[in-house]
């Protein structure tokens, strides 16, 4: 086995993505859509929060990636003869992990880079290389646990449910997680919940990466012990459905 | 299209070459279609293209003509032929015999899991050692149960695994015939009688 067949595998998952608009269009262009209708005016209004604020639709943006490749996408690979196939061919399961992986990567870049050149344009907020850095860092990292989720979710619903299942977790998680606007503008009720949410907890750490504060350990534990759930809830589910379909 | 055939190429050490994989399955002129936007025909002939791509030493292919038009049938045979000449071995299941009789080498009839016959298909014939004869009548003769006619077009067509005995039959009872024939029978007509044994030895 060769490089050229990891390199076949992530090339041909990028390109199958790139020709799904269903795909592309919620996960890069709805991050900075959103923040236009929802981040812009607060951006201008409250220059100092502008970083936090494009920095929860960076986390948005990543989450996107997280619950509609790897939730829907592998709810639909589940049902594609193609995958049954991919099986025959002489390759453990390797390439393909580092396809998804790469491809999650390349296209969470590409959405804050739209994000981003959105948000610099028309508004005056930047980042600082080292904001960038420590942001990048927090998002990769941050990122894991809803991966995880994502998968337990496409190996439990069929590709047609996926779509709805993924909507109902990930928009009210991420609103009640205080991305959509601050923690301190949310109703009360929602206020109280919102700190023990996952989507908080991926908020907090990458607010706190921005403002160049110590990473809080309350948030980063709790995230840490939501992976180890995820995780293993998609271990099982993965599991399970190999052998329901491969036995 | 070609993507896919390029794709399953990068699993293999030393794979087929694409351009000759997509003319020899007829595939040159929707190399860069969508596999989805593919006629039923086309991506049979994909399939087919994609179990060759790593250019292989032997290839298992289940029934792969079954469906397939007249065009892409000859473009398969084609290639199988090819492709054995060049050193390759082909496993082929079919229902098809004439597809058998015309590739393989080497035949073995499977019955409800049992092997029931194996060997070249000319020696597939000579064990089952059928005849036909055909002659010309004006009405199928009365053999007395020693074998079954059946009239065709003013010929009669009886099947026998001893053609000679028939034959004196036929004259020692004086039955007016004319043009007699006698002509193996091809290898569909000796697994149906191959068959017909088995099952009848089954039974008693």
């Amino acid at each position: 086995m060769t490089a050229g067949v990891w390199l076949a595998h992530a090339g041909s998952e990028v390109r199958q993505l790139l020709r799904s608009p269903g795909y592309l269009v919620p996960t890069l262009i709805f991050p900075a859509m959103l923040f236009s209708f929802f981040g812009l005016t607060a951006a201008h209004q409250h220059p100092q929060a502008a970083q936090t604020i494009l920095a929860s639709w960076s986390v948005y943006a990543v989450l996107g990636v997280a619950f509609y490749q790897f939730g829907v996408g592998f709810a639909q690979a589940r049902e594609m003869q193609w995958t049954t196939y991919l099986r025959t061919l002489p390759i453990g399961p390797g390439p393909q992990i580092f396809a998804k992986l790469t491809t999650a990567v390349v296209f969470a870049a590409l959405a804050i880079g739209i994000l981003w050149a959105f948000a610099f344009i028309t508004t005056p907020v930047s980042y600082g290389l080292g904001q960038v850095l420590r942001l990048a860092l927090a998002l990769v990292l941050g990122s894991i646990p809803f991966a995880g989720l994502g998968i337990a979710i496409g190996n439990t619903v069929s590709a047609r449910t996926a779509v709805p299942v993924a909507n109902l977790i990930f928009l009210p998680m991420t609103f009640a997680g205080g991305l959509w606007w601050p923690p301190s503008a949310l109703p009360g009720a929602v206020q109280k919940i919102s700190p023990y949410l996952p989507t908080r907890m991926f908020g907090e750490i990458a607010w706190a990466a921005v403002d160049g504060r110590t990473i809080p350990l309350a948030p980063a534990s709790g995230l840490a012990a939501y992976g180890v759930v995820f995780l293993g809830f998609a271990a099982w589910r993965y599991r399970s459905e190999e052998r329901r379909r491969f036995r | 299209m070609a993507e896919l055939l390029r794709f399953v190429a990068a699993h293999f050490p030393s794979p087929s070459d694409i351009k000759t994989l997509l003319r020899d399955f007829g595939l040159d002129s929707v190399a860069d279609r969508r596999a989805s936007k593919l006629s039923g025909g086309e991506r049979r002939r994909l399939a087919l293209a994609m179990a060759f791509a790593g250019n292989p030493q032997a290839v298992f292919l289940d029934e792969p003509t079954t469906g397939l038009d007249v065009e892409a049938r000859q473009i398969f045979w084609h290639t199988v032929r090819r492709y054995h000449g060049d050193g390759g071995t082909v496993f082929l299941t079919t229902h098809y015999l004439e597809e058998a009789e015309a590739l393989a080498d080497r035949v073995v009839l499977i019955d409800r899991g049992h092997v029931v016959e194996q060997g070249t298909v000319a020696e597939i014939k000579a064990r089952v050692d059928v005849k036909r004869l055909r002659f010309r009548a004006t009405a199928v003769p009365d053999l007395n149960g020693f074998a079954d006619a059946n009239m065709d077009d003013g010929w009669v067509i009886i099947d026998s695994a001893d053609t000679d005995a028939l034959v004196r039959n036929l004259v020692s009872a004086s039955i007016d015939f004319h043009d007699l024939e006698i002509e193996p029978v091809s290898l569909e007509d000796a697994v149906v009688a191959t068959f017909r044994g088995e099952r009848q030895e089954h039974k008693s």
